[in-house]
């Protein structure tokens, strides 16, 4: 049991106190040997006294300390009472050389403690942990600072979430520190496939919501998953894979979310060609909340052509084909393996045209080096004016460079790992519900689509979890469980209004393990549910009035005014409140039609 | 046979014997109580504070406070001892006597403590 303890507590401010006392424990024990040796000889020799010549008593012990305090720290006062005869001098003469190289041994002791790196490292881990145990507020652990580790930091930044950075490069460290952040984060330059360190970091906490894996390594990122599924196994853990044969060995230990950026944007681009609402609807609800909405071309269905067939390119060639488009393949380094079919690299045009690119609609440039990328961009131009052509960006420091060609898609795989991360780790309801979508033909993600994009018109709408639970929302919770009966239409009533409804909805309520789709206004919510909602960011804040105040509360129920307090609430606790039903506003969202509102089992194969 | 166990017993016991001696007799006659006792009492219990340092354990947690107690007691009753022999009028009275062996008397206790929790120690380990 000490075991156990002492490991969790292993780097607390006081541990390195104490790391100090251990150290200083044989200077000191020699310190005061030394001290207490001269200090009992010269309380010991008998003195003479100058004017008599004869014999005097010797000093008193206190004297003798004082005079070997200020000799052995080569302060060397001359007050003593009377000149030393013999005997005393030489025994002053071995108090000088042992006590100051007693003490000077002492402090060489303490400065190097000082200067050594474990040391430092115990005071910097020691540290780190104490601010993360200061947090008390929901915060997330991201291993890895990379590209992408620093867009998810900034995009939990800017959704108000504290974070912690785990980063082994202590440049990339720097560079985090100096970006501008709501809350400075507890950073920490360490390898986060230490299981301990992970603790350190927090995991073991209640708030500690998520840990994303996104280290340059992808053995790094599984050992994180598997670390946090076995130590914490309420924490979602997601992990960036980039090659293949890892994800699947990953995806065998848990339901966890592993995202292979090459691979989610084939996916993506093969959906946008076969079904274009769907994908303009799945865009919109993983986008950072608040942030403008980017139009999409929608990408045409005919020959297209892939240059460069490396992992990226196998990913497309598989999706696209998947889709029912002929393909035309260019590669210099793999060609000769079976699916290329031009050897060159896309960057002449006598390449391009031999994989028809007259006859093409599409083509998607995806090589590893951006120059490359933007040069068979430029020449496809030049050769079909209207092909729609992807582009792959390696490097966000190449942005300007991109952005000055016209690109019809451009694919970042940060940003994409970044977005989708962000979205799901934040929100973990929106997984079920993406993983649902597929289920809802063209023209039902269509009417989906305008109905959430005018929530926040222009803008990607806030998406958040909601669970009915006395923590979350306590008003409510007391309400239900007094007998009150509240539906999704009080949700989203405006709580100071309550014949208008606010710019929100509700996409998804998981009871038990039952998801309901789109529930209608008149879907009676109970204690244990959790909801998935998408409004515009007041609707968000007015939300939380009704769920936490329960006046308000009471008024979004019955319409009357009502301000009682504590003990008035306590009295009338028994009687649930008179349902007065919502007046249908006139300023509503246009009703969904509603072809299925599922309530189906949610098996895991799916 | 653990080393430390033998020094950090042999200062712990001696701090004690050592007080004990200065300790015991009439409280307030100066010619039962010496000096060097109570010095060599104090420089033994320091040895056994520092003996103790960086010990994590719950019983070295402990021992490190008896013994900071005792040499607080210790140091204070030598400061009067110092104070009363050498800069006091009436020189070494008898309720300066009895005020430097009462705080020392102080420091026995928890000197004793101390002894209490190392034997205990020994005898959990024993079990």
């Amino acid at each position: 049991m000490r075991s156990s303890s002492s490991a969790q507590r292993q780097t607390e401010l006081s541990d390195v106190f104490y790391l100090i006392l251990r150290r200083m424990r044989f200077p000191l024990l020699l310190v005061i040997g030394v001290y207490t040796f001269c200090t009992a000889g010269l309380a010991l020799i008998p003195g003479t006294d100058p004017l008599t010549g004869r014999p005097s008593p010797p000093l008193t012990i206190f004297d003798a300390f004082y005079v070997v305090s200020f000799t052995s720290t080569t302060i060397g006062f001359g007050e003593v009472p009377h000149p030393y005869n013999a005997l005393q001098r030489m025994w002053m003469t071995l108090t000088i050389y042992t006590s100051v190289a007693a003490w000077s041994y002492s402090l060489v002791n303490v400065l190097a403690l000082l200067q050594d790196k474990g040391f430092q490292n115990a005071v910097k881990i020691a540290r780190f942990t104490r601010r993360v145990n200061q947090i008390r507020t929901p915060f997330y652990i991201v291993c890895g600072i990379g590209e992408t580790g620093r867009m998810v930091c900034h995009g939990l930044d800017h959704l108000g979430l504290r974070f912690i950075a785990i980063e082994l490069n202590d440049a990339r460290l720097q560079e985090l520190r100096m970006d501008e952040f709501g809350v400075d984060p507890p950073t920490v330059v360490a390898d986060a496939k230490d299981p301990l360190l992970l603790q350190q970091a927090g995991l073991m906490n209640s708030n500690c919501k998520g840990v994303v894996a996104l280290t340059d390594d992808d053995p790094t990122n599984q050992a994180i998953a598997v670390n946090v599924r076995l130590l914490a196994p309420r924490v979602p853990v997601l992990a960036r894979i980039r090659d293949v044969e890892t994800e699947t060995h990953i995806g065998v230990f848990g339901g966890d979310l592993v995202i292979n950026p090459f691979e989610q944007f084939a996916e993506s681009l093969a959906a946008a060609i076969t079904a274009p609402q769907r994908h303009r609807l799945r865009n919109l609800i993983t986008g950072l909340p608040g942030q403008a909405i980017v139009p999409i071309a929608a990408p045409p269905k005919g020959h297209w052509i892939m240059c460069g067939y490396g992992r990226f390119g196998h990913m497309m060639v598989e999706e696209l084909r998947a889709a029912g488009m002929s393909l035309s393949v260019i590669d210099e380094r793999h060609y000769g393996e079976p699916g290329v079919d031009i050897k060159g690299t896309g960057t002449r045009s006598e390449d391009l045209k031999a994989a028809g690119i007259a006859h093409a609609v599409g083509l998607v440039a995806g090589n590893a080096s951006d120059p490359k990328n933007l040069s068979i961009a430029v020449t496809a131009r030049a050769l079909n004016h209207d092909i729609y052509v992807v582009v792959r960006q390696n490097q966000l420091k190449n942005t300007p460079l991109i952005e000055a060609f016209d690109e019809d898609l451009l694919m970042v795989p940060s940003q994409i790992v970044a977005r989708e991360f962000l979205a799901r780790i934040t929100t973990p309801l929106l997984n079920r519900f993406l993983r649902l979508i597929p289920q809802h033909n063209e023209t039902e993600c269509a009417q989906l689509y305008e109905q959430l994009s005018q929530l926040d018109p222009g803008r990607h709408p806030e998406l958040w979890d909601l669970a009915i639970s006395e923590q979350r929302a306590p008003a409510l919770a007391d309400l239900i469980c007094g007998g009150g009966r509240f539906t999704t239409g009080h949700l989203r009533a405006n709580p100071f209004d309550r014949g208008r409804r606010m710019s929100m909805v509700v996409l998804l309520v998981r009871r038990a393990n039952k998801n309901i789709q789109l529930p209608d206004d008149h879907f009676v919510l109970r204690v244990g549910d959790r909801v998935l909602l998408a409004g515009s960011p007041v609707a968000k804040r007015h939300l939380e009035l009704t769920l936490h105040d329960s006046n308000a509360l009471h008024y979004v129920v019955t319409g009357q005014e009502s301000r009682g307090g504590s003990l008035w609430r306590w009295l009338t606790r028994k009687n649930p409140p008179p349902i007065v039903p919502l007046p249908s506003p006139d300023d509503d969202l246009p009703p969904l039609k509603r072809t299925n509102v599922l309530y189906e089992d949610d098996s895991p194969g799916k | 046979m653990n080393l430390e166990k033998v020094v950090f017993g042999f200062f712990i016991t001696l701090a004690a014997a050592l007080n004990f001696g200065f300790f015991v007799g009439e409280i307030d006659n100066p010619t039962v109580h010496n000096g060097v006792e109570l010095a060599a009492a104090l420089v033994a219990s320091l040895v056994a504070t520092v003996l103790k340092f960086g010990d994590r354990t719950q019983l070295g947690a402990i021992h490190l406070a008896t013994s900071l107690v005792a040499d607080l007691q210790l140091l204070v009753a030598a400061a009067v001892w110092v104070w009363a022999s050498q800069m006091s009028a009436s020189g070494m009275s008898e309720a300066h006597m009895s005020v430097v062996v009462s705080l020392s008397g102080g420091a026995l206790l928890a000197n004793i403590v101390s002894v209490v929790l190392m034997v205990s120690e020994i005898i959990q380990v024993r079990r």
